[in-house]
């Protein structure tokens, strides 16, 4: 299986995206603390080992966009990437983050595997430039404002750089204010470009802002959104996950716990058979 | 443009065009020109430098499009306004910037945020949100279409800055074609309808169309409305 220009989903070299089994992206929202990293990236190595998927670690070193300015942002670029760089050499597995400017895409590119677009950003040309130009795996959120068609035509101006490592995800679309709905279409016409697709089901869960000065949430909602994302049929999921999500520096209301992440995961691993 | 001048200010547009100048020319207004623009899918034909002086001898003053610290840091003194996309209203780093570089700032509300939620940016400037002009640009209105929230106008206006209404966000085709897109959005029908509203509301600003003219019906109704403050 290869993807769109010929990718062949060679992401690490212990993990290449598009074949059985399914590839799971999942991590704390924020880089909390260098601990959190590693007990979370523990448990779900273990899991995925167990229940037969790839194991992608992600999280944020920066959450640049908050809902209020009165809210914690995460270690920064230094550190989280030094944090980052113990678990992708301690695990031997890829890892990603998120990234906001050009500068940062090339400082990040440095460590990770996978550097992502963030869906507000989805459309800046001079992120995706930089981003294509360090010449690692590229994730792409949809902006909850964006049509499919304006996420793949942002995948092809950065493969017209040279880069067609690309992955595609979805997270929602803004439907009213304060919320969000999962258009299972977009996954099919993502797809159906070549690119590679992911779902986010943790953030398609949000309510954004509605909870007054913070991203709200649907938790209970998570499961169903990427068992319903598997059926359709995607090449990785993707999830933030807390030892404990209440206490969660951001993000409270959407991130799973070791539970409900193993739960979710016993219940797609049915789906992928 | 401070926040307490004429209150009958257009601003230009990304792209100025030569045809735009008698526009300019009959008004008050900023000229806001990148030399590029970076969430347009024209990017990589930027306005040439020596165009984008000639025509800064037309309008004064000039505004600049932001969209990261090191370029608000790097540029800002040469311009005398900035302009913060909606799709950045939310970036901390950008708005920091953009407070400490002491120039008036168009803050436009993200077409994915809620109304209510722009306060929340327009706190993070601290002190500098004296200095903020915000726009309204519409709503995300499923894909590659906006609406205009008389609502949002209400909610954004008690926050207490002076505010801008972009015509150009209002009235483009966003983003790559989406072939569902009924052919009849977004087009220059609704000029006359959104200049109304931004005078039934009071507003102080218009953000201009930018691969097109204004009709000469809306750029009068505009004018006649704004005689006296001008």
């Amino acid at each position: 299986m290869t993807f769109k220009h010929g990718w062949t989903g060679d992401i690490h070299p212990k993990l290449t995206l598009g074949q059985k089994p399914l590839t799971v992206i999942a991590g704390p929202c924020m880089f909390e603390s260098r601990e959190l990293g590693f007990e979370v990236a523990t448990r779900l190595k273990t899991l995925c080992e167990e229940l037969g998927f790839n194991y992608i670690f992600k999280s944020s070193y920066d959450k640049a966009n908050r809902t209020s300015g009165n809210t914690a942002r995460g270690p920064g670029l230094e550190k989280g990437l030094g944090w980052l760089a113990d678990i992708q050499n301690s695990f031997q597995i890829p890892v990603l983050t998120d990234v906001h400017t050009p500068e940062q895409a090339r400082e990040a590119a440095s460590v990770v595997d996978i550097v992502q677009v963030p869906a507000f950003l989805c459309d800046q040309k001079n992120l995706l430039k930089a981003c294509a130009l360090s010449g690692k795996t590229i994730q792409i959120k949809k902006g909850q404002h964006a049509s499919p068609e304006q996420l793949i035509a942002c995948a092809d101006y950065i493969a017209a750089e040279g880069n067609t490592k690309i992955l595609l995800c979805e997270r929602g679309s803004s439907f009213g204010y304060n919320n969000l709905v999962v258009d299972y279409r977009n996954l099919v016409l993502m797809r159906r470009s070549g690119y590679a697709t992911v779902f986010d089901g943790t953030h398609a869960a949000q309510l954004p802002g509605a909870g007054a000065g913070q991203s709200s949430g649907l938790r209970d909602m998570v499961p169903s959104l990427c068992a319903a994302a598997v059926a359709v049929g995607i090449d990785a999921l993707f999830m933030e996950v807390h030892t404990n999500p209440a206490k969660a520096l951001s993000d409270a209301s959407t991130q799973v716990d070791f539970t409900t992440a193993e739960s979710i995961l016993r219940r797609i691993k049915s789906l992928t058979l | 443009m401070s926040t307490t001048t004429s209150p009958a200010l257009l601003v230009g547009s990304c792209f100025v065009d030569a045809s735009q100048a008698q526009l300019h020319k009959k008004i008050p207004a900023t000229l806001r020109a990148p030399l590029h623009g970076s969430n347009s899918w024209r990017v990589g034909i930027p306005l040439p430098e020596q165009l984008f002086m000639e025509r800064r001898g037309w309008v004064q003053p000039v505004c600049l499009t932001v969209t990261t610290p090191e370029q608000i840091k790097n540029d800002s003194a040469s311009y005398d306004r900035l302009f913060i996309p909606g799709e950045f209203c939310r970036q901390g780093d950008v708005l920091s910037a953009a407070a400490e570089s002491g120039k008036t700032i168009l803050l436009e509300r993200g077409a994915f945020l809620a109304p209510s939620d722009i306060v929340r940016a327009v706190e993070k400037m601290g002190e500098a949100r004296q200095r903020v002009v915000l726009v309204e640009a519409g709503s995300s209105f499923g894909y590659s279409d906006r609406v205009l929230d008389p609502r949002a106008l209400e909610v954004m206006m008690r926050i207490g800055c002076p505010m801008a209404l972009n015509l150009n966000a209002l009235t483009s085709a966003i983003g790559a074609a989406y072939e569902h897109r009924p052919k009849w959005l977004s087009d220059s029908d609704f000029d006359i309808a959104f200049v109304r509203t931004a005078l039934a509301f009071n507003i102080e600003h218009l953000i201009l169309p930018t691969q097109r003219e204004l009709s000469e019906e809306a750029v009068d109704l505009w004018l006649s409305a704004r005689k006296e403050n001008l």
